[in-house]
């Protein structure tokens, strides 16, 4: 159970795993990789269902519009730089919906899952608003958290049995809801109530047995290794509280954990980047590499996050230092 | 090497033994008798030292008290069995030697930290009836899922040595008593040898906030502002405690090892105030430390250093600004520069100022709070954008390798941690986390934020009030 390294929160663990792995599935490292973007939906259920329900369903719809504008605020301007600058202006992607037109998409980063994680956050905001469902989730939340996954996943069935959204890749929020969702069974089974073997037991045939139906069975896009590596990461929070390692390998974490968002904004940018600085310097068999692709994905991302924090924390420190010296 | 050196010039040691891991090496360096207090039992450093050369002399009498003051609560026997797992360099650490020896019980000596296995094998292999942790101890305990009642052999289990949340004490003490194991929580400092107080098991989840009474011997009153001892409940004051345990007075050379001073008082610097069950409860640190760029400074220190050419010099600052106010004339000046070279920080963080009097406080005292009214005495528009200019270079040069690098006192208060991460929010000291609508994308950034100033974070941080989360990082400093 001890020993003297530094511990790693199993939530961070898989959030850095899932950013790392659309990075590498980008970069084409191997096939088989898709699911990092279900992996993230599962940590953002988790920690929205642990700071969001709270007190009354007004706490959580503000939780959900401040998650859906910290989300939708950087994408929007992105795009609307990304259409300036090539003059091409897709009001679809721009206003969030494109998702439910093309499986394209104009900006440089994977644009679909601010599109989709905002869809669901108005669904959720309608829901929670006109059933006043935080005091429900709150008086029983494994109950409640049930319904709320059930009604999710036979929206997914549903749509799959009369709509082959395959063309669009299945990034649509009814078919990913469950994703978000079983982070509030999570919530429900192991933060309010005991995090004992019994409980685990039970989060992990529903996760085996939910992730193998819709994945599998449905014959969803990808769906093998959504099915991977969506287990995978549920099995990892679900039997993992922390993992020991030594400083620097926790600091690794600690920064890609920190960096997520960046990572999924700017790692396409930052392939770009490799790739030129590979042919300014005739090293292009070098930089094409798929590892080194995928390196500078994290890295160059990482050090802009540091980079922009680093700014942001001198910015706040020296202007404290102005305004005391002009008081 | 450089603290080193300046220890042995201070201190003149006979010997100096150097060692690795294999072996010691024994210098005879200075040979000229000179005089210590037969009384002089130990010298400690104190744990807010900022690397300079002070102890706290403690008598073989203060320890002796403290010692069977803390035997009488903790009801040792000859039959109890202490392990190692704190330091004995600590006060806290060597107490806990020093009553076990007391009633002739036993100590385990072992290498492994308490958050190694092999630790809690010779705990049960060994029979050891008492554990004695620090607040990072049962963070860590609680993250990790450790069970008191797989400890089948443990009689008590103390907490000292900073302050941990009340409602894990709570948790805590519950699962102790339900394996029948007492939990004590205990205050003290090094001045004092160090028990100040404690709180009885029974009475913990009552008072799982406080730091209870005052050991056997000893007592506890406060102090207003005023130097008036506080009569009333409920009102904060500056916590002093008397007793046979305090130190004998500190030792900044060899030369001050001769004479043991006889104090009877010692002034915590700890703010607190006391309950109607009559227990104490700290709510804040009287301070004479800033953190400029993360950097522990002692103004005292500085104000000491100056003194040595100077006499009129009077130190104030924050973590922004140190300043140097004097009454002397122009044409003494005092050397920023060598002054920013030995604290190790940008000179443009110092800043002198010529008073032509000290404002002073009834009872003759220099009023430092007057004083800090001065560091915003920096007029000139132009002074004070080049200083921004300046100052925002050297944070976001230092800060960029400090995220980079994870190296920790990033932050000074739990407020900026929740500053930088809520940078659009209006932060009062009522808000948390949850409150503030912390989402995914701010949650790493924020605990691993807290996580560096208070260790390992309780389960329910994002519930804490930004008060009850500093109330935690002042008690961990302490």
């Amino acid at each position: 159970m001890f020993n003297n390294n530094t511990v790693v929160d199993s939530l961070l663990m898989v959030k850095c795993l899932a950013i790392i792995l659309v990075v590498a599935n980008h970069a084409a490292i191997s096939t088989g990789l898709h699911g990092g973007l279900n992996g993230l939906m599962l940590v953002s259920g988790i920690v929205m269902a642990s700071f969001a329900f709270k007190d009354t369903t007004a706490h959580t719809l503000k939780a959900f519009q401040n998650f859906a504008l910290r989300l939708a605020v950087p994408s929007f301007i992105l795009a609307l730089i990304w259409a300036v600058a090539y003059g091409q202006y897709n009001w679809s992607e721009l206003f969030f919906f494109r998702n439910w037109l093309t499986k394209t998409r104009l900006v440089s980063f994977p644009i679909w899952y601010p599109q989709v994680m905002v869809q669901m956050l108005l669904a959720f905001a309608v829901l929670f608003w006109v059933g006043n469902i935080t005091p429900k989730i709150l008086a029983n939340p494994k109950r409640v958290s049930m319904v709320a996954f059930v009604l999710a996943l036979g929206a997914c069935f549903l749509s799959y049995a009369l709509w082959n959204s395959a063309y669009l890749h299945d990034k649509l929020p009814h078919l990913l809801a469950w994703n978000f969702i079983f982070g509030w069974l999570y919530w429900a089974f192991l933060i309010k109530d005991e995090n004992n073997d019994k409980n685990r037991l039970i989060l992990t045939v529903i996760l085996c047995v939910t992730s193998y139906l819709v994945f599998i069975q449905t014959g969803a896009i990808f769906g093998a290794a959504r099915f991977m590596w969506f287990t995978l990461f549920g099995l990892i929070l679900i039997w993992v509280s922390a993992l020991k390692m030594p400083f620097f390998m926790a600091h690794i974490f600690h920064l890609i954990g920190q960096a997520t968002f960046y990572i999924f904004l700017w790692h396409y940018p930052a392939f770009g980047i490799t790739l030129r600085l590979g042919s300014m310097f005739g090293v292009e068999h070098i930089t094409a590499q798929p590892t080194v692709l995928l390196l500078s994905g994290v890295l160059y991302p990482v050090l802009l996050w540091v980079a922009v924090s680093a700014l942001k924390r001198a910015y706040g420190r020296a202007k404290g230092e102005y305004q005391l010296a002009a008081s | 090497m450089g603290d080193d050196a300046a220890l042995i010039a201070a201190y003149q040691p006979h010997y100096i033994i150097k060692c690795d891991a294999e072996n010691c090496d024994v210098t005879v360096f200075n040979d000229t008798p000179y005089d210590i207090a037969p009384d002089l039992a130990l010298l400690l450093s104190t744990s807010g030292s900022t690397g300079s050369k002070k102890f706290v002399k403690i008598s073989a009498a203060a320890i002796q008290h403290n010692t069977t003051a803390i035997n009488a609560y903790l009801e040792n026997t000859q039959k109890d069995r202490a392990i190692t797992s704190l330091k004995l360099h600590y006060s806290y650490g060597l107490s806990v030697l020093n009553t076990i020896l007391d009633v002739g019980g036993s100590i385990v000596l072992n290498n492994s930290g308490a958050f190694t296995a092999a630790f809690w094998e010779a705990l049960n292999s060994y029979n050891v009836t008492c554990f004695s942790g620090v607040p990072h101890h049962f963070t860590t305990f609680e993250k990790l899922g450790l069970k008191w009642a797989d400890y089948k052999g443990l009689r008590y289990v103390t907490q000292a040595g900073g302050k941990l949340s009340a409602a894990l004490i709570k948790k805590q003490a519950k699962q102790c008593a339900e394996s029948d194991i007492k939990f004590f929580v205990m205050y003290g400092q090094t001045e004092a040898a160090p028990r100040i107080s404690y709180v009885p098991p029974t009475d913990v989840q009552d008072n799982a906030d406080c730091i209870g009474r005052a050991i056997n011997g000893g007592a506890l009153h406060l102090l207003d502002d005023a130097g008036e001892v506080i009569a009333d409940e409920g009102v904060a004051g500056e916590l002093v405690y008397t007793g046979e345990n305090i130190m004998s007075g500190y030792a900044l050379s060899y030369a001050d090892l001769g004479m043991l001073e006889d104090i009877k008082t010692l002034r915590t610097g700890d703010l607190a105030l006391r309950n109607g069950a009559g227990y104490y409860k700290i709510v804040g640190r009287k301070s004479r430390f800033v953190k400029p760029l993360g950097v522990r400074i002692n103004l005292d220190d500085i104000e000491r250093h100056l003194h040595v050419q100077h006499n009129d010099v009077y130190v104030v600052g924050n973590d922004r600004t140190i300043l140097i106010a004097h009454t002397h004339d122009a044409d003494r000046q005092i050397d920023l520069g060598a002054l920013a070279q030995k604290y190790n920080l940008p000179v443009a963080f110092f800043m002198c100022k010529a008073l032509q009097s000290v404002p002073l406080l009834e009872n003759g005292k220099t009023d430092y709070k007057e004083l800090e009214k001065n560091i915003s005495a920096d007029k000139s528009k132009l002074a004070r954008i080049i200083r921004f200019v300046k100052s925002f270079c050297i944070y976001v040069f230092c800060d960029f390798f400090a995220i980079l690098c994870g190296m920790s006192n990033q932050w000074d208060s739990v407020e900026a941690v929740f500053k930088e991460n809520f940078p659009r929010k209006e932060i009062t000291l009522a808000d948390s986390f949850q409150s503030l609508g912390g989402d995914s994308l701010r949650y790493v950034g924020t605990s691993l934020g807290l996580e560096s100033l208070l260790g390992a974070l309780p389960q329910n941080w994002h519930e804490l009030s930004i008060a009850e989360l500093e109330n935690m990082r002042q008690a961990a400093h302490v």
